[in-house]
This record gives C-alpha cells, sequence and structure tokens, in this order.
C-alpha cells in the first residue's frame, strides 16, 4: 500500500478516479512542506483545499512545486498522521479515506 | 406375450409422452437460458452464472478465460520474461496483496469479452509494446509508456489496475487480462478517441483525459465501493494523457 496515500482530502476533481493524498516534502533539509497529490493524475495543489489552483508536474521528471525537488524523491512521501498534524493539516483528512491498517489511527 | 407388451406399451406411452414433453421445455428452457445468460451479463451487468460445460473442448475453453481473467503471475506469457518492464520505483514497493487473487473470483465468472494481444512477437514487451529505448515503450496505437509517478514507471502504476485492491477507499478500476488486456483495452480506447466516438475529451494545461465508452466490458470495478456492489463491470475507460504519454488509464 506504499503507492496509496494514507490519508487524502478529498477524490480528485480532475480525474475522479484518485484520491487526493496529503503528501510531505522537504524532510531532508528541515523545511517540511505539504503537497495534495492526486494518486492517479498527479495533479498536485499545495494547500490542502482541492478547489483551489493546481499544478501539473512535468510527466517524466516530476518536480515539488515548492522546492523542486523530486516529487518522488526520498526527501518526501505520504503524509502519516504525526506528518499531517506537523502540517497542521489534521483538520483537512477525511478519515473516510484513509487506508485501512494505517499506524493506529482511524 | 402379446398381452404382455400391451400393457408395456400401454404403461409407457402416456407416461413416455408426458416424459418427453416434459423434456422438451426443459431443454428449451436450458437453450434460452445457455442463450441469453452471457447476453444479459454484458448487457445488464448481471453475474448470471454459465450453464455448466460437457465436452473436453468446452472444459479447455472455460479454463482457457478463467486464466484470461485472472492472470496468474506464473502464467505470464514469455514476452514479459524476455522484456521485463522497467522497475525504477523511488518508493518502497508495496508487498503483494494475498487477497488479489481471491477478489478476482467474481469477475472470472463472467467472461470478458476483450482478446489480449496475441505474443506473437517475442520483441515486444506484453506481445504489444515497442522498446524504444531508454524504457520508453510505443503501443502500435502510438501511446507511450514512460519513466514518471510514484511507481517509477507507468507500466508499473497501471500494473495496480489489473488486480483488485479492496483495501482502497472508493472504487479502483481493474481491467480484464491482465497486462496484455489492460493494453489492447487501452490502445483501444485511444484509437475510440482520437474518432471521438462515445468519448468525452477535458483537455487542460497539457493534460488530456479521455472517457470513452468502449461499449462492451473491459473490466470491473474493485476497491472499497466497487467490493460492496459485488464488483460491477466496467464498460469505460478514463485515460489521463500528457500529449501521448500515459498517465494514468483505467475502466470505470
Amino acid at each position: 500500500m506504499a503507492m496509496a496515500p494514507k490519508h487524502s482530502i478529498d477524490y480528485c476533481p480532475i480525474c475522479g478516479g484518485g484520491l487526493c493524498g496529503i503528501r510531505i516534502c522537504g524532510m531532508t533539509d528541515d523545511k517540511p512542506h505539504g503537497l495534495i497529490v492526486c494518486d492517479e493524475c498527479e495533479a498536485i495543489w499545495t494547500e490542502p483545499d482541492s478547489t483551489a489552483d493546481h499544478h501539473y508536474p512535468d510527466a517524466e521528471d516530476a518536480c515539488c512545486p515548492i522546492c523542486e525537488k523530486p516529487l518522488w524523491g526520498p526527501q518526501s512521501r505520504w503524509a502519516t498522521w504525526d506528518d499531517c498534524s506537523e502540517l497542521g493539516w489534521l483538520d483537512a483528512i477525511d478519515p473516510q479515506l484513509d487506508i485501512r491498517s494505517d499506524e493506529g489511527f482511524v | 406375450m402379446t398381452e404382455t407388451m400391451d400393457k408395456a406399451t400401454s404403461r409407457r406411452g402416456p407416461t413416455g409422452k408426458q416424459t418427453t414433453f416434459g423434456g422438451l421445455v426443459l431443454a428449451f428452457l436450458i437453450a434460452l437460458y445457455t442463450y441469453a445468460q452471457p447476453i444479459l451479463n454484458e448487457r445488464m451487468g448481471w453475474n448470471l452464472p454459465a450453464m455448466p460445460k460437457t465436452g473436453s473442448t468446452e472444459v479447455a475453453e472455460s479454463k482457457t478465460a478463467t486464466k484470461t481473467v485472472s492472470q496468474p503471475k506464473s502464467a505470464e506469457p514469455s514476452t514479459k520474461a524476455a522484456s521485463t518492464p522497467p522497475k525504477t520505483s523511488s518508493e518502497t514497493k508495496p508487498k503483494p496483496n494475498p487477497t488479489v487473487g481471491k477478489q478476482d473470483a467474481p469477475a472470472s465468472k463472467v467472461k470478458p469479452t476483450i482478446k489480449p494481444a496475441p505474443a506473437s512477437d517475442p520483441n515486444l514487451l506484453y506481445g504489444l509494446l515497442k522498446d524504444l529505448g531508454d524504457e520508453r515503450y510505443l503501443s502500435p496505437a502510438g501511446l507511450l509508456f514512460t519513466r514518471g509517478g510514484a511507481e517509477g514507471h507507468r507500466l508499473d502504476h497501471l500494473e495496480r489496475h489489473t488486480a483488485d485492491d479492496p483495501q482502497r477507499p472508493g472504487k479502483h478500476g481493474v481491467f480484464d487480462g491482465g497486462m496484455e488486456g489492460a493494453l489492447a483495452t487501452i490502445d483501444r480506447a485511444y484509437e475510440r478517441a482520437l474518432t471521438g466516438a462515445k468519448t468525452t475529451k477535458e483537455v487542460e494545461d497539457g493534460r488530456t483525459i479521455y472517457t470513452v465508452d468502449m461499449g462492451s466490458r473491459v473490466g470491473y470495478i474493485g476497491g472499497g465501493d466497487g467490493n460492496l456492489e459485488n464488483k460491477p463491470m466496467a464498460r469505460r475507460v478514463k485515460m489521463v494523457l500528457d500529449k501521448d504519454r500515459v498517465i494514468t488509464a483505467y475502466p470505470l
């Protein structure tokens, strides 16, 4: 289940089939920041609101729109509950969209 | 002797006629059901059970159909082994889901309408994709499968849509026929999309999203919601493209 978001805020309003998952980036340089990424079409939001403006990364070389490091690089991952707490995005989580058998939460 | 035969005849007579008439009615109903069952499954999305088949040929066909849907790893054609798709994931690969094979069972009741491309050319990945080098693969209809996505390669992402993921919230479209079936269906959908037949198209910022009605079953809806609805059939294909590069594609 590593490829699916642990916590999401909505179904993707763009493609309809993806989950708008919460991702944390910038973990290796102590500048963590959050992203919302559709796990199907890769639409990206920089705030936990899927009605806000979104971006599309490069199809073959996707980068974080904030730090411009690889979107799927080692400094980035699907956010855990603690990550979401650190980002201050807990309120945006839709618990109905949580992948089961998460880190104890649900 | 003659009297005995007459008695026997008179005993068999009326009863035999009833038996014959009843048998004819039964045979007619069986024939009607056998004829209507796949059509009703196809058009209504039901999962009516097929009549048990007899005869070695039909049994062999049935086994072939089941294999086509389930696609166990061991049954994959040698073309995949000849040209293994890239595994360039930057994240940890998920462990194989032990429920995947079991969860496919209901879908195997319905004979898939798609026909996986024959693996005639061992140089083609999945019997369909031409290797352009640098982990780029070209389909006959002109779709490109390249690096990218959380899995590292679009083909690895597509593979997620060849098996159910019951724990995934919402719906999860699953193609019939494994990777070969998925790729063949996607190529047909793209060809149909280019003609505009039964297709909706949305273009935004370089991305094109096609929703193509394929007219018949191409897979089923799994995931949490799909499993709650007994895995209804899917006859449409959603494709998200970046020009001719596939970002994702799945049945719905």
